[in-house]
């Protein structure tokens, strides 16, 4: 017996059951509207003796009342299972037959071709379905032939199929806690590779890496030592005296039973890393998770590990002959991340000057394909910045500066005169803000050869140091 | 006997043939100011290591500012290694350096951070200037970096298209810098009377002392 391949299953006012029904029976579901779904029983004949039979299974397992259709195009299964109530299995070929009795209506097109049809006269699948192919291309054009195929239950097209949400993540759960980097590297360079292979097979790359550790907790270590020793034993982890009881282990339970419940209340130990372009190198992920948890350990052995990737479009760049030199994003952002183990998570990036006037504003941004800003090159006497500004003893004389200390400078540190000196400027700001700035600034020529900018502070009167010229 | 008749003889008598290294014709970056230019043979050489010494205030930093404003003006990318954190970005911005295409790694004072990053740097490639900027750190502290770390990062930028430039107080890598250029200060311009005094800028000495060939040249920089 030939098998229809196509099953719909109509129902209003309930189309996540719908889906869920059909995915129970296929991973090929198309959902055609809110009250219908269509998917592939291609292959149930091995589970079902008549397609009849998986009818009947697809009522049982909606669980409410359905229309089901059975047919061996989409279109067709969709109209029988509006059209008729109950299960309608329609054989291959006899299409036409069955679809005749249906009213016009179910066949949808334009407003037109429907008005059309009713003033011919036609009200029914079959009415339709006979008249002649010809007449209908030259008065209805391309829309009626297409309607009379459907008519006729020769209808054919593809399903239009659900696409899952991707998910790219993954856990391992442990049989003994992990306690060091080493052990823990072998299992996320496992995930890191599985996941790595499941988004190359869909071409897609990823911005964001999460991970998350499932850490023992102090109250799990407290019973293990208790149950090592037999006896209510010295937390030595966290210097105090815990029994079995108040660790959590319930009088009478099993192991398996503790660790489950310690599992659930566990600390978790969470490090998500975001990249500034897509990349897709497990070894170079490696490395970036290494790292940060090198400089940012766990507090506890780890119990359970779970890795989950951000999936998004791999990268795009067009190449050039005279396009010239850049940083490779991918082994960029791995030496990135090694200076940051280095000198500080936010001590590395490209500068962006704030639109404010307060000296010194600035961020630290990744670095980017910017567009060039339009200064011209020109040699200009630059500035080198004191972080903080140093703390400066000045002593004036007619109002400026005749002679400058510093104990935080070595070479200031017994005063030098002020060879010449140019002020005072004032720049003040953000009065609105709790942190507002009013200073006088001065440029100051030393005796030792130096050349400084100091200002004064309005507010304290206090004088510092803010850069040098160089 | 000369060394290339004796080769011949050599090469005659064994049939074999040798080929002697040819010293390398450098690229070079050109910092925008012509006597310094002349002085340094067209520029920063690529692909060598380069160190810009001399004293607190002696126009260090405004050379190198010229430098990235010119490297970055070719799209090309800049890191600046920054042991004191001293960097203005204001002031960068003032000379022309396009921020979009600085890297700036900021060490807070560790000498022995800023030399691991500009190794990594170095080895990551794709920068056209690197820059190791020691010019507040103490010269002792500079001095405790040891001839085989310049040497390793002068075997690293070799091969590469990257500038290697260091700042410094006074010398350091010695031999293994292609190019040294020592600056100095020989006057701060102040314009105007006593009370109407502006700092208008300086000129500054420079002297490139490889080789034992002293050459210098004066340049003008502008506040």
């Amino acid at each position: 017996m030939t098998w229809p391949r196509y099953a719909c299953l109509y129902a209003s006012g309930n189309p996540a059951l719908l889906l869920e029904c059909a995915n129970r029976f296929s991973p090929l579901i198309e959902q055609t509207s809110a009250d219908a779904v269509i998917f592939d029983v291609e292959g149930m004949g091995r589970l079902y003796a008549t397609p009849g039979q998986l009818a009947e299974a697809i009522v049982a397992q909606a669980g409410i009342p359905v229309s089901v259709g059975i047919a061996s195009n989409p279109d067709t299964a969709w109209h029988a299972a509006r059209g008729f109530s109950g299960i309608t299995v329609i054989p291959p070929g006899e299409e036409a037959k069955v679809l005749a009795p249906l009213p016009l209506n179910l066949l949808g097109g334009s407003p037109q071709t429907a008005e059309t049809l009713y003033l011919w006269g036609i009200r029914t699948f079959g009415e339709f379905a006979a008249l002649p192919p010809m007449g209908v291309a030259a008065r209805l054009g391309k829309e009626g032939v297409d309607l009379q195929r459907l008519a006729r239950g020769e209808g054919y097209r593809r399903l239009r199929l659900l696409e899952d949400e991707l998910h790219f993540e993954d856990e391992v759960e442990l049989d003994d806690p992990v306690d060091l980097l080493e052990p823990l590297s072998f299992i996320l360079s496992r995930l890191l590779n599985d996941l790595c292979a499941r988004l190359s097979a869909r071409s897609l790359a990823t911005t964001e890496i999460r991970l998350r550790l499932t850490l023992v907790s102090c109250h799990h270590r407290a019973g293990e030592t208790a149950r090592a020793t037999g006896t209510s034993a010295v937390l030595s982890m966290v210097g105090q005296a815990v029994s079995p009881a108040a660790a959590g282990v319930p009088p009478g339970s099993g192991v398996s039973q503790f660790a489950a419940s310690t599992l659930e209340r566990a600390p978790l130990h969470e490090a998500t890393l975001r990249l500034p372009v897509p990349m897709r190198d497990p070894k170079a992920f490696l490395k970036m998770l290494q790292l940060d948890l090198g400089s940012r350990p766990p507090c506890a052995p780890v119990l359970k590990v779970r890795l989950a990737l951000e999936p998004v479009r791999p990268r795009t760049e067009q190449h050039g002959l005279f396009i010239p030199l850049s940083p490779e994003p991918e082994k960029l952002e791995l030496t990135l991340a090694r200076i940051r183990s280095l000198v500080g998570p936010d001590k590395a990036g490209t500068p962006e000057i704030l639109d404010t006037h307060r000296p010194d504003s600035f961020r630290m941004v990744a670095l980017g394909h910017g567009p060039l800003s339009a200064a011209a090159p020109r040699t200009h006497m630059a500035m080198r910045r004191f972080r903080p500004p140093q703390f400066a003893q000045v002593r004036l004389q007619g109002g400026r500066p005749v002679h400058v200390a510093s104990m935080n400078m070595a070479s200031l540190s017994r005063g030098c005169p002020v060879l010449s000196c140019a002020g005072p400027w004032r720049t003040a700001g953000e009065w609105w803000k709790p942190d507002p700035w009013a200073h006088d600034e001065w440029d100051v020529s030393l005796g030792d050869g130096g050349v400084f900018r100091l200002h004064r502070e309005l507010p304290t009167g206090r004088w510092f140091f803010e850069g040098r010229y160089d | 006997m000369a060394a290339s008749p004796l080769l011949h003889d050599i090469e005659a008598r064994y049939d074999v043939r040798f080929a002697l290294p040819q010293p390398r014709t450098l690229e070079r970056i050109p910092t925008g100011i012509p006597a310094l230019d002349t002085l340094a043979s067209g520029g920063i050489p690529r692909g060598a290591l380069t160190e810009i010494y001399g004293p607190a205030s002696s126009g260090r930093t405004s050379l190198l500012f010229a430098t990235m404003a010119r490297v970055t003006a070719n799209q090309e990318y800049c890191a600046l290694i920054d042991t004191a954190d001293a960097f203005d970005p204001a002031s960068a911005a003032e000379a022309g350096v396009h921020l979009s295409r600085v890297l700036w790694i900021r060490c807070g004072g560790n000498a022995e951070h800023a030399l691991k990053a500009a190794d990594l740097i170095v080895q990551a490639g794709g920068f056209g200037l690197v820059v190791m900027d020691l010019a507040d750190t103490p010269p002792r502290t500079a001095a405790r970096i040891s001839l085989a770390s310049w040497f390793r990062l002068r075997h690293a930028v070799e091969r590469t298209p990257a500038a290697l430039v260091v700042l410094a107080q006074t010398l350091n890598a010695k031999s293994c810098s292609q190019l040294q250029l020592e600056l100095r200060t020989e006057e701060v311009r102040w314009p105007g009377e006593q009370f109407g005094k502006l700092l208008r800028g300086m000129r500054v000495r420079a002297e490139s002392s490889k080789h034992h060939q002293a050459q210098s040249a004066r340049f003008e920089v502008h506040r």
